[in-house]
């Protein structure tokens, strides 16, 4: 991430030679110019949400006055308010150098920046025969959450992941789920086409969902084609269960009830298309029928155990007799991937990723429109569809009105860990204690509970009329106090050595008044829109605490804690 | 009664000793019912739970099965009051022991339907038919909410409970899910206080100094804003409620000794126990109606079934007997009645992973002191591929019982009255009779 600075110039010269710059509670390198003015530069981080103390220190002690200054960026394009919403919706989180990135470049121009950076990675997978666990896959998740550029393309792997789960619970080791974390990453600005091919021979998807050595149905010893893998692809994958229109509503029939999309002849069929599929062969092994456990690399065809009798799918469309495995398999794709229903489906959820769990039908159709046919006419292309997601007029409302009531999404328990200590300033080492906190808070990474991922989409709010909250699934009560806990562990350090967070500028700020705490807080984590109610309640917290840290540490606690911040608007 | 109230004030919170003030002259805790569902996530291979006996029976089972089949000598036969003989899995000892004590009933081939129907029916789609039969997600809600078609917003659970709401002096316990949130346990009113099996960790790090108090009660009264947004207001309710539910039960939970039954250190093991913790404590919490909901995934056995069902069995069948010994010694065995529930059932035909597919009728345990055990009520299927019972030819059972029957039966027993079951139900009036006759 390039960094951002922050240039500190004196008004006037008179300061004794060796004369220091302090911003942010901390000294910075400082050179005299030829008119006597003093000048450095400190980073963005120096001063959250563009606030900072600054004082010029003489040598000989004593200096000038302290004064709260304002930072700003030269020539912004967007307010802060718009770079912080955008952000949220498009990587794990603001940071202060993201921020001024943004500001100086503009949305559009950000996210071809987004996709031109290189793809952060996975540690190598052992070999096979070193069953090493998923642990640090899912600590160098974070790592690269908080570390790499890549941030758009992390953000859309990870929601391509909830909709082709497939989780650890049953391929739980790190050479299995590595090549497939890596396939998303890798096709995540790709085409939903590629990625629905790679995906369905990935060989822990095979694994996961039965679609491995799944064998040509045996009608004299009673034996039928495994129905797991050509379910769930239609099901949970591409289309889902009923038509669509559009904007994502179901199509209804003329006595006004929901269309099957499929019905369970189409799934048998289906199921009958993706037999003959075995592990790739293990290097330096013969080939065979059935081919032991290997994960890298695509599932193979073994001719002799696919079903070469005629298929019927969706709507009547009919896969000859006669064909191999792979030609059947790319058919059978061609026509999902064809299928109405794929790009309001797809549209529906990404958006529900990275913006709201509630959009308007409207906003929908806009996305699945551009799926159906983006630049250049091709249908499918994910980057188009990011760029329809995030620069849609209503994912922007916000960045200038307040939003409807339903907007939004709870952040999940990865997005709450990811955005607060980006937002705060946070550093974060390879071997960080991250994936256990997630897990506290309900979300176990690369171990969803079933392919329904880590909660469904259709998730209503308990007690709400008609308000979709997916996230809302693994808030229980228990988990909600241990996001509290996170937060409470985040502010008091207690995360160990290896997630570190300097709260100097904050602590700074409230030796000059704890108002300036309360209000580097608003901009950093409410955007300007911190509730009088709320900062009330903090200032009158902060007046029984004397310590300028505890009061930071107290306040930065009482914003990141509250559902206003643990929900992203 | 009095004394145990009199230990009571020494251990509980203020607002509950308020509560117990309130507590009407019938909380002495021998008029109270509790149903505890035991939700099998994922659809529970039905075909190797129950398995028929009888020797041509056996045989086309062991045929159409194959390799899933389980050799007759493993079985633990139960027999019927009319002679017929089924086997149970091998790992559902306890089961089999509880039956023959008649404290267990099986109620074969239930499912969700709209209206009774023959499989021929079926194959003509003459008659209108759940939505999105074999999807699990659509299956797991349907059973939830005994709404077979179009989307549900309350679980039958809950609106048994908001029938029976006046029974109980204090809603916070009335329905309680072991197992996060859950369609079962929603209802107009009720709301299903979620439970950890674990010890509750409540809020940390914060001790009694000013400093500290100062921030608990900053972090509490900011609970209070939402700006008019429904997600945050949410979130402040789910958040409000873990710290009320904390203290209730911690101090309630830490205090009380531990049952003498002992239980399983399994899922559901883990979930049983924290159930019949929350039975004992019936009379603190000031509920004499009370729903559970528990649940254990994995059913889904699509590969190697025969390995993995064993191991849920062996959860299963364990998990349900401790809690009804723990019944036993808490005195309220004939008051808490335990049911399993399970999206569908699965194919009785194999797959070509030594699995099945999905499936739709699927068998189901009553257990309790009020059960009429012993019985095996419903009709139990035709086991044969393309028999009289097979809507697929792979062995998919068309339910001979509908899930309204099989819940208005529980429902009733809980309290639910006669001119409410068919709120809870919608369309049990299509079903006859409307109530099985297995519970006292």
């Amino acid at each position: 991430m390039p960094q951002a600075g922050v240039v500190v110039v004196t008004e006037g010269g008179d300061f004794e030679p060796g004369a220091t710059i302090w911003l942010g509670g901390r000294p910075w390198a400082t050179e005299r110019l030829p008119d006597g003015r003093l000048v450095a530069v400190a980073p963005a981080a120096a001063a959250p949400g563009g606030l900072a103390v600054i004082q010029v220190r003489n040598p000989s002690g004593g200096g000038s006055s302290l004064q709260v200054v304002q930072v700003d960026v030269p020539g912004a394009l967007l307010s802060a308010r718009a770079a912080n919403r955008f952000l949220e919706q498009a990587s794990w989180g603001p940071t202060p150098d993201s921020l001024v990135r943004l500001r100086q470049i503009g949305f559009e121009k950000w996210i071809d920046e987004q996709f031109a950076a290189p793809l952060s990675d996975y540690p190598e997978p052992p070999t096979a025969n070193d069953q090493q666990s998923l642990a640090p896959a899912q600590r160098r998740f974070f790592y690269n959450c908080l570390n790499e550029p890549d941030q758009l393309r992390q953000r859309l792997a990870f929601a391509l992941h909830q909709i082709w789960v497939v989780s650890g619970v049953k391929t739980g080791q790190a050479q299995m789920m590595i090549p497939y974390l890596r396939l998303l990453h890798a096709n995540a600005f790709g085409n939903y086409h590629t990625l629905m091919r790679e995906m369905t021979l990935n060989p822990a998807m095979g694994r996961y969902l039965d679609m491995v050595n799944n064998v040509k149905p045996d009608r004299a010893r009673g034996i039928n084609a495994n129905e797991n893998y050509a379910r769930e692809i239609m099901q949970l994958f591409t289309i889902g269960t009923v038509k669509l229109n559009l904007d994502g509503t179901p199509a209804l029939d003329a006595a006004g009830s929901p269309v099957p999309a499929y019905d369970q002849t189409a799934i048998e069929n289906l199921a009958r298309v993706f037999t003959g599929w075995t592990f790739p062969p293990t290097p330096g092994r013969t080939p065979a029928a059935i081919n032991p456990a290997y994960y890298s690399g695509q599932m193979v065809a073994w001719e002799a155990n696919h079903d070469t009798s005629e298929k019927v799918l969706l709507d009547g469309y009919r896969i000859p007799a006669g064909q191999t495995a792979r030609q059947d398999l790319d058919d059978a794709l061609r026509h999902l991937f064809q299928h109405p229903n794929v790009g309001p489906f797809v549209a529906r959820r990404l958006i529900g990723a990275l913006v709201t769990s509630n959009p308007s039908p409207s906003y929908v159709a806009r996305v699945a429109s551009v799926f159906n046919s983006g630049p250049g006419g091709v249908r499918g292309d994910l980057k188009a569809v990011a760029k329809a997601i995030l620069l849609d007029p209503e994912a922007r409302y916000g960045d200038d009105l307040a939003n409807p009531p339903s907007f939004g999404h709870l952040r999940e328990p990865v997005l709450y860990i990811t955005a607060m200590l980006r937002a705060l300033g946070a550093s974060v080492a390879e071997f960080n204690p991250l994936p256990g906190r997630a897990s506290a808070m309900g979300q176990n990474l690369f171990y969803a509970p079933t392919v329904f991922n880590y909660f469904s989409l259709g998730y209503q709010v308990p007690g709400m009329n008609d308000v979709a909250g997916p996230e809302f699934e693994i808030l229980t009560p228990a988990y909600a106090l241990a996001r509290a806990n996170f937060a409470d562990a985040v502010t008091f350090l207690r995360l160990g050595a290896t997630v570190t967070l300097d709260l100097v500028p904050y602590i700074n700020l409230a030796s000059v008044h704890k108002w300036y705490l309360s209000e580097a807080l608003n901009r950093v984590l409410f955007y300007g829109r911190m509730p009088e109610a709320v900062r009330d309640r903090i200032l009158i917290a902060l007046d029984s605490i004397a310590d300028p840290g505890l009061q930071a540490q107290t306040a930065a606690y009482l914003a990141a804690s509250s559902l206003l911040y643990q929900v992203q608007n | 009664m009095f004394t145990r109230r009199g230990f009571l004030n020494t251990v509980i919170s203020a607002t509950a000793v308020e509560r117990l003030a309130r507590l009407p002259a019938l909380a002495a805790g021998e008029d109270y019912r509790a149903l505890v569902c035991v939700f099998l996530f994922g659809g529970n291979d039905c075909n190797n739970t129950v398995v028929p006996l009888g020797t041509q029976d056996y045989q086309g089972y062991q045929t159409a099965r194959g390799a899933l089949a389980l050799a007759r000598n493993t079985l633990r036969e139960v027999t019927t009051p009319g002679g017929a003989g089924y086997g149970l899995h091998p790992r559902l000892t306890d089961l089999q022991q509880l039956f023959s004590q008649k404290k267990a009933a099986i109620v074969a081939n239930v499912g969700m339907m709209v209206q009774p129907m023959t499989r021929d029916e079926y194959r003509r789609r003459a008659a209108p038919l759940p939505i999105n039969l074999f999807s699990h997600s659509d299956q797991q809600l349907q059973w939830q909410s005994a709404i077979a078609t179009g989307s549900a917003r309350y679980g039958w659970g809950g609106r048994a409970a908001d029938s029976a709401a006046g029974r109980n002096a204090d809603r916070a316990l009335a329905t309680v899910s072991l197992s996060g949130n859950a369609l079962f346990l929603l209802g107009r009113d009720a709301r299903p206080a979620l439970v950890d099996t674990g010890t509750t960790t409540g809020l940390t790090s914060f001790n009694n100094s000013q400093e500290q108090q100062a921030r608990l009660r900053a972090f509490q009264e900011i609970l209070a804003s939402d700006e008019g947004y429904l997600l945050v207001q949410a979130g402040n309710q789910v958040t409000a409620a873990g710290i009320r539910i904390t203290s209730q039960l911690s101090s309630v939970l830490t205090t009380s000794p531990r049952l003498n039954t002992p239980f399983p250190a399994t899922t559901l093991g883990r979930q049983m126990e924290q159930v019949a913790r929350l039975v004992r404590a019936r009379d603190q919490f000031g509920v004499s109606r009370q729903i559970f909901f528990a649940s254990l995934g994995g059913w889904d056995t699509h590969t190697g079934q025969i390995s993995s069902h064993d191991a849920l069995m062996g959860q299963l069948g364990p998990a349900l007997g401790a809690l009804y010994k723990a019944t036993e010694e808490l005195g309220v065995a004939n008051q808490v009645t335990a049911f399993t529930a399970s999206e569908f059932g699965r194919t009785l035909n194999p797959n070509s992973n030594a699995g099945s597919d999905h499936g739709w009728g699927s068998h189901h345990f009553v257990i309790g002191g009020a059960a009429k055990g012993g019985q095996l009520y419903g009709r139990f299927p035709t086991v044969a591929l393309n028999g009289p019972d097979d809507a697929s030819g792979r062995g998919v059972w068309v339910p001979t019982t509908s899930l309204d029957q099989y819940g208005a039966t529980l429902a009733a027993w809980f309290g639910v009255p006669e001119q409410a079951l068919a709120e809870v139900f919608p369309n049990l009036g299509n079903f006859a009779p409307a109530r099985l006759g297995f519970l006292d």
